[in-house]
């Protein structure tokens, strides 16, 4: 059994929007173990992106970690002090982001960008950490590194860009590494690149957070997926269970909205409607207003997680009262 | 092949030497406006050397020379070489235009990036502080700075340099409350770059360009405010000079002999124009998203 670097407990991230407090993230649960790739679903502004933002310490001032915990290695680290969060970022946790055009300095070459991490957590001479920023160049499949040592952003292409900003997030052996998108700006020839390189990354021990809205990369890579609606966390198996029995009508809908090649099936389906406002949020399930299974108590009543099936959970009414036996007492 | 060539162009440090064979191979104008300013300076500094005449001696006899062999520029009203006290005069405008250029800019640069960065009662603090000095007309603030303190070129100095770093301030401030939120900040934050090293190395640098243009844009502001609070008796005394100073006192001999403003508004003009240009060529060719390729 891997170690869990990273374990998130009824996580729930507030935005005051006017005089009134919203929640933008709500009781949200999930764990990354070390050497596997953790998924994270869902469309845009469901709350991916600031989950990972909670998890780093990068949330905006006026954010708040309201209720829940964020176990890193065993550590409480939901309110871990600027200093103490200098000490981990980089060092043992690290961030690569969507966009790898404007993740870079423009100003500064990438060779001294990705060193900037080594300098900072560990006491390392230049020309040494020149060494170790090559060999990590190499190792990422960046071709002729000394020399794009010297380059700067503007001058690699967005693929490069993107090596160099996740050889930027391993050059010190993070424990865990959180990609937000990172295949987004990318076109699909490079997009499996990176991919291939990250399930290689967490080969070698590291855990990662996996977050897109593309369920065709997460089932390409991922170990465990968690999907997130409005919030929430509507579902979460491991990959195989989740795509071969999605169980909350949200999840179908979005499998059900991915083209596929093997069957031809004409138009696709959409989900009908858009992601509730966060301020319009119905105060039963985030998504009965476009469920089409949807049930009375649906309206009024936040469902709970339910354990249908062994480490299949699912918060959806359907599923009230059909927990695995294993956990039903 | 392309790539190449622009990677092994990147490559190059940024040296001084390289700076410069690089502004003189890709910007004429720049290259050249850089050789009329170290003339100038150059000028200054050897003042001594490149005339007989002495800028304060004077001969009534020669009164109101038009320009001749014997006097490049023509004289003045009290018979004083004009080429020579513009010599001498470069000394003060020079100085006056670069050094407070300097000093407010450092100042307000810092000030700013604090304020932007920070954000909270120090931004309030500092904002509200450039407002108070932004309040005042400049000009005025610097008189009363300047009867505060007497005339002499030092305060001339301390007073331009009290006065000009809050719209710098504001100027970084803003570029600050853009760039913070730009991702590649973001990112450094993400593998634990601390705050100090986050201004210094990825904010202000991103400045530059701005603080490169405020520069020559403050030079010429500093030698014409210089030349008024000369010409109000504040600033550099007669019988010493500086360009505004002989401008303000050929003023009344304009249409009989108009070389008494003609040539020290020309040696204004020409030094303002030259630090526009290579600040213009500085910024484009310290700038690596716009060298071009």
């Amino acid at each position: 059994m891997a170690d869990t670097v990273l374990e998130v407990s009824h996580l729930t991230v507030s935005i005051p929007m006017g005089k009134e407090v919203f929640p933008a993230i709500s009781d949200v649960s999930f764990s990354v173990q070390s050497g596997k790739i953790t998924g994270l679903v869902g469309e845009s502004g469901c709350g991916k992106s600031m989950t990972a933002r909670a998890i780093m310490g990068l949330l905006k001032p006026n954010c708040k970690i309201t209720e829940g915990s964020i176990l890193f290695d065993g550590k409480e680290i939901s309110h871990a002090s600027a200093k103490e969060r200098c000490d981990l970022s980089g060092n043992q946790m690290s961030m690569i982001f969507q966009e790898p055009m404007t993740s870079l300095n423009p100003l500064m070459k990438v060779g001294r960008q990705v060193e900037e991490a080594l300098r900072i957590h560990t006491k390392i001479s230049a020309a040494e950490a020149e060494k170790k920023t090559v060999e990590i160049f190499r190792e990422i499949g960046v071709p002729d590194p000394e020399k794009r040592l010297k380059a700067y952003p503007h001058e690699l292409s967005g693929g490069l860009r993107q090596r160099v900003m996740i050889a930027m997030a391993m050059i010190c052996r993070p424990k865990l590494l959180i990609a937000d998108e990172p295949t987004t700006a990318l076109d699909v020839i490079v997009e499996a690149q990176i991919l291939s390189l990250m399930k290689q990354l967490c080969e070698s021990g590291t855990g990662i957070l996996l977050i897109s809205h593309n369920p065709g990369v997460i089932a390409q890579v991922c170990d465990d997926v968690s999907i997130m609606y409005a919030g929430t966390i509507v579902e979460q198996a491991d990959v195989y269970e989740l795509f071969d029995h999605p169980m909350h009508p949200y999840t179908q809908g979005l499998f059900n909205a991915v083209h596929s090649l093997s069957e031809d099936r004409g138009e696709l389906d959409v989900i009908p409607g858009t992601v509730p406002d966060i301020t319009h949020r119905p105060s039963g399930c985030g998504f009965c207003t476009r469920c089409t299974q949807v049930k009375q108590q649906c309206e009024s009543s936040f469902p709970v997680m339910h354990e249908p099936i062994d480490s299949h959970r699912v918060r959806c009414h359907l599923f009230d009262g059909k927990e695995s036996h294993e956990h039903a007492h | 092949m392309k790539s190449t060539r622009a990677l092994s162009r990147a490559n190059r440090e940024n040296t001084v030497r390289s700076v410069l064979t690089r502004l003189f191979r890709e910007n004429r104008m720049a290259a050249v406006s850089f050789a009329v300013i170290i003339l100038f300076i150059l000028a200054a500094i050897f003042a001594p050397l490149l005339t007989p005449y002495s800028w304060e001696e004077m001969e009534l006899i020669h009164r109101l020379n038009p320009p001749s062999a014997a006097h490049l520029f023509g004289t003045d009203e009290a018979g004083r070489d004009i080429f020579t006290r513009m010599l001498y005069g470069s000394r003060v405008s020079l100085l006056v235009g670069i050094l407070p250029s300097m000093v407010s800019l450092a100042i307000g640069s810092l000030l700013g990036v604090t304020a932007g960065y920070y954000g909270g009662w120090l931004d309030a603090v500092i904002m509200r502080l450039a407002d108070i000095v932004l309040a005042f007309p400049s000009m005025l603030l610097a008189m009363v700075l300047m009867y505060m303190l007497g005339g002499g070129l030092f305060n001339v100095f301390l007073t331009l340099s009290l006065v000009n770093w809050a719209s710098a301030a504001r100027i970084i401030r803003a570029e600050t409350l853009q760039l913070k939120e730009r991702e590649f900040v973001e990112s450094a934050r993400a593998i634990g770059v601390k705050s100090p090293k986050i201004i210094f190395r990825h904010i202000l640098p991103n400045c530059v360009p701005t603080i490169i243009v405020l520069f020559t844009l403050n030079i010429p502001d500093s030698i014409l405010t210089e030349s008024s609070l000369s010409f109000l008796g504040l600033g550099v005394q007669p019988p010493a000079a500086s360009w505004g100073l002989m401008v303000n006192a050929g003023r009344q001999f304009f249409y009989t002999s108009p070389w008494l403003c003609l040539f020290p508004g020309m040696a204004v003009m020409i030094i303002v124009l030259a630090f526009h240009f290579l600040g213009d060529g500085l910024r484009d060719i310290l700038d690596p998203r716009r060298r071009k390729q």
